[in-house]
């Protein structure tokens, strides 16, 4: 008690004396691999007293057993539960580690997404604090005890929200879209019922034990520590993980496989509201269409009010409030999709509009109008993707993710600069396939 | 006494209602927005647990607002709030936005001033009856042609619902 007394003196010193400015004029990314294979991206940012630190390993959803989709994710919300004992370390139960994390006033989570299993580690970098928060850390990280009766309420709760999900529109459609879209590749494999309970808590052991490895970790820190620093702390966060030498290599994951026809899916649903998907798998994030793409789909259906399909959909003929294009690339070719709401009796209609403005789009490209927009709003906006240690961070895992080149993000604006009308009809040509695409309609009425 | 109920994992509404195989809800929340210049709003809510009514729920979460107001909170987790609080300045300052809606506000100075006695207090002080609004969202079938559960009358005033 009498700890927390002199910390929270001597925060409130520190947060007294801190200046409000944090903007970057350039971006030093310094970038090593460490002794046990980790390779660390950091950006130093003195301003603040705190850190920001994300480990990335390969053990998402992709790399979920057949018939036990949810695992990676289950692994990953259980780090939090427990953790076991460990030569005179006692063990800590979930409350017991709450409780702890609320005392160093630290962050940590865990989640799997579709490629990625990350950790998530904020806390601030006085002395005593940051010694506490990266050891609770790498024993989360490391001796996690994966309790059963946890597990077996955390899967009712689990189920329970996916029931809750169900009863909404918009979960259905996107389920039914992602697994017509990729097939039977992970991507397209979410958890239900049966799969998580096909999961036991010796599952998430072995999954542990199997992609946890220092070999594998990709580390990004941004905050107020230096390089030795950094080094020092995540050599600590993963000191308690294995670090195999040579690093064995997992598995090849197949890729997402084309379409071959156009398929439509019509799901009776009492809503108020129709919702509609339409799209194909999309591209690989080391794509060198990327930028032409990113661009392109700004223009398309990225860009809010002033895209295509909202000035076709909405403007020119009130069918919807929303309508939007994305893709979604990863080590595999994520979801391009189209997607809109509108009321059940126009959903056809609709739908015939967003396709022929696909299609249009494919066939023909922007105007160089368009295009001149599109790069004003991305290269005028790009200093606010960059305006906090947490956004720079993002930017770094997915650079330390997908090995893009060091100066990424000091020549982005470049890159996006250079895209010409023809890159983009070209790069469009190349990935959509308008006549084969997935359709998915929940709600509509004819 | 929103932290004290709901800001960290094992806090009072894990602990009490949403723990064990004969927990009450699936979930359990409790947050208030203190910024606003009127008299704001503290909401507490949840999702009953497989078997479990929304009376037993709303039961329980009546319980923990009455167990501060009994018997007050302890040192160690008025401690906790303020050192997350504290952290949390700190943390704010990293978004530009923040920033922004920061400026005016100074609530994080009066906050190492909080006693555990002060909330309690409040915990007496607040949240009365006459001053409670009770709402429970029921299930209703997606199947247009079943017949739906009428919506609960709505009452005002007196009573708890």
């Amino acid at each position: 008690m009498k700890a927390t007394h002199k910390i929270l003196r001597r925060l409130a010193l520190v947060a007294g004396l801190l200046s409000a400015s944090s903007l970057w004029a350039a971006l030093p990314i310094q970038h090593w691999t460490a002794a046990n294979g980790a390779r660390i991206y950091l950006v130093e940012s003195p301003s603040l007293p705190m850190v920001d630190i994300q480990i990335d390993f390969d053990a998402g959803s992709r790399r979920d057993p057949t018939g036990q989709a949810g695992l990676a994710s289950a692994t990953a919300g259980m780090l939090s539960k427990g953790i076991a004992a460990q030569g005179n370390q006692p063990a800590l139960d979930e409350n017991a580690l709450g409780e702890a994390w609320a005392d160093l006033g630290a962050l940590f989570s865990a989640s799997a997404g579709s490629d990625r299993l990350s950790l998530f580690l904020r806390t601030l970098t006085v002395p005593d604090l940051l010694e506490g928060a990266i050891r609770l850390a790498a024993r989360q990280l490391a001796q996690p005890s994966f309790p059963a009766a946890i597990w077996a309420i955390e899967r009712d709760r689990t189920v329970a929200a996916l029931k809750e999900a169900y009863t909404r529109p918009g979960t259905v459609a996107q389920r039914r879209f992602a697994a017509a879209v990729h097939g039977r590749h992970p991507y397209g494999n979410e958890a239900n019922e049966a799969s998580l309970n096909a999961i036991q808590v010796a599952d998430m052991r072995a999954f542990h034990a199997r992609f946890l490895d220092s070999c594998r970790a990709r580390v990004s820190v941004v905050g107020a520590l230096n390089r030795a620093q950094a080094e020092q702390r995540v050599l600590q966060l993963l000191a308690g993980l294995p670090a195999s030498k040579p690093c064995p290599a997992l598995p090849a994951v197949a890729e997402v496989p084309a379409l071959t026809q156009a398929q439509t899916l019509r799901v009776p649903f009492d809503s108020a509201q129709a919702h509609v998907l339409m799209g194909q798998p999309g591209y690989k994030r080391n794509d060198p269409d990327f930028f032409a793409l990113t661009v392109g789909n700004y223009i398309l259906g990225g860009g809010g009010f002033v895209s295509r399909l909202t000035e076709q959909v909405r403007e020119k003929r009130g069918l919807s409030y929303s309508v939007y294009s994305y893709f979604a690339p990863g080590l595999h070719a994520g979801p391009f999709a189209v997607g809109l709401q509108t009321r059940p009796d126009q959903a056809d209609q609709a739908l015939q509009v967003a396709r022929e403005v696909v299609r249009t789009f494919v066939a023909e490209g922007p105007t160089e109008a368009e295009l001149k927009a599109a790069k004003d709003n991305l290269i005028g906006s790009f200093p606010l993707r960059l305006d906090s240690n947490r956004k720079l961070l993002d930017n770094l895992s997915n650079m330390a993710w997908h090995q893009l080149p060091l100066d990424y993000l000091d020549t982005w604006t470049q890159a996006v600069d250079r895209v010409t009308v023809q890159d983009i009809r070209a790069a469009f040509q190349r990935k959509l396939q308008p006549e084969r695409m997935v359709t998915v309609m929940v709600g509509a009425k004819p | 006494m929103s932290a004290v109920l709901d800001g960290y994992n094992g806090s009072r509404l894990d602990r009490a209602l949403t723990q064990g195989a004969d927990r009450v809800a699936d979930d359990a929340g409790a947050y208030h927005d203190f910024s606003g210049r009127g008299p704001q709003i503290f909401v507490l809510e949840g999702v009953p647990a497989a078997g479990k009514t929304p009376e037993a729920l709303e039961a329980a979460l009546r319980e923990q607002v009455n167990r501060i107001a009994r018997d007050g909170i302890s040192e160690a987790e008025l401690q906790r709030v303020k050192a997350q609080w504290v952290a949390q300045a700190v943390y704010k300052r990293d978004s530009l936005f923040n920033q922004a809606r920061e400026i005016g506000t100074y609530w994080v100075e009066g906050l190492p001033l909080v006693t555990a006695e002060q909330v309690k207090s409040v915990a007496q002080r607040y949240f009365g009856d006459d001053s409670l609004t009770v709402a429970h969202l029921l299930p209703q079938p997606s199947n247009a042609q079943a017949p739906r559960k009428p919506a609960m009358p709505l009452r005002h005033g007196e009573g708890t619902r």
